[in-house]
């Protein structure tokens, strides 16, 4: 059933607050044969099994060294199947031109194996009714399909054929780069928060990898050749640098049985390169930008250094994030749109990043009002958080409300699947996430207290304002470019 | 093959199977009885989290709205959840978040939802918010001006965002003075001309019991649930439920030849482009054949005809999809692509030829079981969550569809023949009476435009701002 007006389904990372993912599309597919031969593969051993409120999640590792984490539901009328590449932007060589190799590389992936014609892989999917997608983020690409259970043999044919068996041709470079060129004139050319994101994070860090934004630069995305994404894949696309997580209506064995059969020849690489990244607490410093665009009053972004997904006082500054821009009853959301109606809307993201990233506060201004006047608001308010214990209730409340979005996040196969990948990309081990939903209400006021002096106490912050006018260029290092 | 089927690739066609569909497990199936004060109450338990979503829908939509009063259904909506049962807005806001429960109100043309979820644990006392809400709202005047300023502001935030400042125009391009046509948050004129006193009848007449459906899915007990309901909204007026909009259910007037609307705003560097006309009610026979000739024409499937042609083969956009409207009334077919500037006039083109042939050639009988397939395939990943098949069954109820329609739906996309969707097409696409809204900068646009032989005078230029 196709209604313009139905509400989507909420997007995990979304709610992680993963801004500056791009995929590949709203939803899609392609084909390909099986990868594997020879003698039977060993079986799976099991490394990990958790309880799910009243499902159980386990994870096995392939003697290849794929790791496979799979979540059976029996009420679930799907299955999700996410691949995942420990592969993102943070991967690419700016200096070389590269940036937004990573996300024109998810793309290709659907255009035809050694084996299968171009666009195989979406037509069989089609076929059977399967929806397929992909996103590339900072410290991942992943493939999504969500498909009728009765199709968990196409999927682990498919994927493990595209996985080693992909043969790129120039036309569908050119073709993709086209289409990669129109995503980013949609996504940030002409999208005020897609520029003011992509300004926030060049300014805030000055040497790791997350400076640049994923779906690149647009003149990198033009310069893009078929030898460099050949050597891409080469180099990152191999079953020890990826994790299957499967969830939805599924039968472990059979799962785990026809995974090892498709996956189990692959031979693993031994030449995946070491990630250089070094992990950098940004901004160091006030940093910020004013730009004009076509907005009907300032729009203000202010990026606070923020933990990794996986740092231990992550889910403090998550109870700190809804304490200040969360629900309706947040200190902002009330300062800011209920009382003082200086804005229309307030909201904080925290990006779901393997290493410390940034915490965005977002404010629509209204007419007649500026956004150093928000920023003030927001600085004295997180400066009230470092400087007095929050009370019980309030607390309460948040604890509440974190608890309620981390179950919501987790009520369907695709969203299950999610969550697990970016904790498994992000953390390391999927039961960071298990952990992560008694963590909230173990959170003290103290705690809370601590991560507002720690990360939005210091002055550092990289603010990045539009405000109504003609169209300016940012003198800042990340400067717009025309197609 | 014929038609726009031969548009779709021979080897992807000869890997398809013949309708029906695999073996796809049936969502599971929920609940239906008369709620309190003459309602609908649905439910659907399911307990593998420890949630309740929460619907409370009123057959009311901006549909809705008295002419000149565009918007109101809204306003009045979000009036009566800004304070309620002796608490304050602020007071409200509170109760609701130490719940760990959201509550917004969400507007269409045929409905109005109050719309949230809450930990289980506390559903008795989130129900007891939302019952303070519906039978004790508190309307207070300053928080009526209040309300409406920040409508006023979140119509001006909407406009930062191309695609749904294109489609706020489009629908007034597609059903001109027709209830459909306004924006369902209204226009600051509109606005500012509604009063308190309005909203609050507005509201009392549109939320009572026979008007609402009461939906929920989770972890919830559905026996122990009605009892509560009916314990909790014991007040809620059981007055009958006020007739549809007459206008509402009479047909748009048509559309003849292509309606250009140019929405002008500066420095686009990308055109978001919007195509459509009004069609069927969702009740009619023709309705779920036509959404197999949609789903094959512009439907996420990649394999779909506008997906194929403009980004696969051309790479002329990132994205090309047309979707049918689920309406009480008459839905409109809704296009939408968006390409770069200089590959505005090449795109729309293409997606108006290839939307004559749909109309004039049909669809091959391969192409219509592929996509058979492919709708039905997919309709267990629709419907893989609760709150999924809960939102489907709401929207199915408001549009007039049967009651078992979203358990049913694959069985009745397989049961439709070829015959049936070429005929389908036949009746309600009319590919030549469009209406055609583009988001650009006018100036370049138009030129471009006129450049490719459109009269000049054939194209409507309007300020973004201006609506």
């Amino acid at each position: 059933m196709t209604n313009a007006g139905q509400t989507a389904a909420i997007s995990v990372l979304a709610l992680l607050g993963c801004a500056a993912a791009s995929a590949r599309r709203g939803s899609t597919t392609s084909a390909g044969g099986g990868s594997a031969g020879g003698a039977p593969p060993a079986a799976p051993v099991e490394v990990a099994r958790a309880p799910l409120g009243a499902l159980t999640v386990s994870k096995w590792r392939l003697a290849n060294g794929l790791e496979v984490v799979l979540l059976p539901d029996p009420r679930a009328t799907s299955v999700s199947y996410m691949t995942w590449f420990r592969v993102g932007s943070r991967n690419e060589d700016a200096k070389a031109g590269e940036t937004g190799l990573a996300h024109l590389f998810e793309h290709l992936m659907f255009t035809q194996t050694k084996s299968s014609e171009a666009n195989a892989f979406d037509s069989k999917m089609d076929a059977v009714g399967g929806s397929n997608n992909a996103m590339t983020y900072y410290d991942f690409t992943a493939y999504v399909d969500d498909i009728p259970p009765t199709e968990m043999r196409l999927a682990t044919t498919l994927e493990a054929d595209r996985m080693v068996n992909l043969d790129l041709r120039k036309k569908q470079v050119e073709t993709e780069r086209d289409v990669v060129a129109e995503e980013r004139l949609a996504s940030v050319e002409d999208s005020v928060d897609g520029i003011l994101d992509e300004l926030m994070y060049g300014q805030a860090f000055k040497t790791h990898p997350y400076r640049w934004p994923v779906i690149g630069s647009m003149k990198d995305i033009k310069a893009m050749t078929q030898e460099r994404a050949v050597a891409f894949y080469r180099k990152y696309y191999a079953p020890n640098n990826a994790v299957l997580v499967i969830a939805g209506r599924l039968d472990e064995a059979a799962t785990l049985a026809v995974v090892a059969e498709a996956y189990g020849a692959i031979p693993p690489s031994k030449s995946l390169p070491l990630d250089g990244a070094k992990p950098e607490r940004a901004p160091g410093s006030e940093v910020r930008t004013v730009i004009s665009r076509p907005v009907p009053a300032d729009r203000l972004v202010i990026g606070f250094p923020a933990p990794a997904l996986g740092a231990p006082d992550r889910a403090a500054y998550e109870v700190l994030n809804e304490l200040l821009a969360g629900g309706p009853s947040s200190r902002l959301n009330r300062a800011l749109v209920v009382e003082r109606q200086w804005a229309s809307s307030v909201h904080g993201d925290i990006a779901p990043t393997r290493d410390p990233g940034l915490y965005a506060i977002w404010v629509q201004m209204t007419k007649g009002h500026s956004a150093e006047e928000a920023e003030r608001l927001v600085v004295e308010t997180a400066a009230d958080l470092a400087a007095h214990p929050v009370a019980a209730a309030e607390l309460g409340k948040a604890a509440a409300r974190m608890e309620a979005q981390f179950w919501q996040q987790l009520g369907s196969s695709h969203g299950r699947a999610e969550t697990l990948g970016a904790f498994e990309i992000a953390a390391g081990d999927f039961r960071a996430l298990l952990a992560r939903g008694g963590e909230y209400a173990r959170v003290s006021a103290s705690d809370v207290q601590k991560a507002a002096a720690d990360y939005l106490g210091t002055g550092a912050r990289s603010v990045v304002i539009a405000r109504p006018g003609a169209e300016t260029k940012p003198a800042g290092p990340v400067a717009r470019q025309k197609p | 093959m014929s038609g726009v089927g031969a548009l779709v690739s021979a080897a992807l066609m000869a890997a398809v199977p013949p309708a029906p569909p695999s073996a796809v497990p049936a969502p599971p199936g929920a609940i239906r009885r008369p709620g309190p004060a003459g309602s609908l109450l649905i439910v659907e338990d399911d307990h593998s989290v420890p949630l309740v979503h929460v619907i409370v829908a009123s057959r009311s939509g901006s549909a809705a709205d008295p002419r000149h009063r565009e918007g109101l259904t809204n306003l009045a909506a979000e009036w009566a959840r800004h304070g309620a049962g002796g608490r304050t807005r602020a007071a409200l806001d509170e109760a609701f978040d130490a719940l760990g429960g959201t509550l917004e109100v969400h507007t269409e043309q045929d409905v109005t939802r109050l719309e949230g979820e809450v930990l289980a644990r506390n559903l008795d006392a989130y129900l007891a918010l939302v019952a303070d809400i519906l039978i004790r709202p508190a309307f207070a005047p300053a928080e009526f001006a209040r309300t409406r300023l920040e409508v006023e502001a979140q119509i001006d935030e909407g406009r930062n965002d191309d695609r749904q400042l294109c489609e706020r125009f489009f629908m007034r391009n597609v059903y001109g003075e027709h209830p459909y046509g306004h924006p369902v948050d209204g226009l600051k004129a509109s606005l500012d001309a509604a009063t308190a006193s309005e909203a609050a009848a507005h509201f009392r007449h549109h939320f009572g019991g026979k008007n609402l459906i009461f939906a929920f899915s989770g972890d919830v007990e559905p026996e122990a649930l009605a009892r509560t309901l009916e314990h909790t909204f014991r007040g809620l007026s059981a007055a009958p439920a006020p007739p549809p909009n007459a206008l509402e259910l009479r047909p748009p007037v048509s559309l003849t030849g292509w309606r250009i609307q140019l929405v002008d705003k500066p420095e686009r560097q990308q055109t978001q482009l919007m195509f459509g006309h009004p069609t069927l009610r969702a009740a009619d026979p023709d309705y779920v054949a036509l959404q197999v000739a949609v789903a094959a024409f512009g439907g996420r499937a990649m394999s779909a005809t506008l997906m194929d042609e403009v980004r696969r083969k051309r790479g002329l956009a990132y994205g090309a999809y047309l979707v049918l409207q689920e309406r009480r009334g008459s839905g409109a077919t809704l296009g939408w692509v968006f390409s770069g500037t200089e590959k505005t006039v090449p795109t729309l083109k293409l997606v108006l030829k290839l939307y004559v042939a749909l109309m004039e050639k049909g669809l091959a009988p391969a192409d219509v079981a592929f996509f058979q397939r492919f709708l039905a395939g997919s309709h267990g990943a629709d419907m893989d969550v609760p709150e999924q098949r809960l939102a489907a069954r709401v929207s199915a109820e408001i549009a007039g569809l049967p009651g078992d329609f979203v358990d049913t739906f694959a069985a009745r996309v397989a049961a439709v023949t070829p015959a049936e969707v070429n005929d389908a097409i036949k009746r309600h696409i009319h590919a030549r009476d469009l209406a055609i809204t583009m988001v650009a900068t006018a100036p370049e646009m138009k030129k471009l435009l006129v450049e490719a032989k459109i009269q000049e005078s054939a194209i409507d230029v309007v300020p973004y701002d201006s609506y």
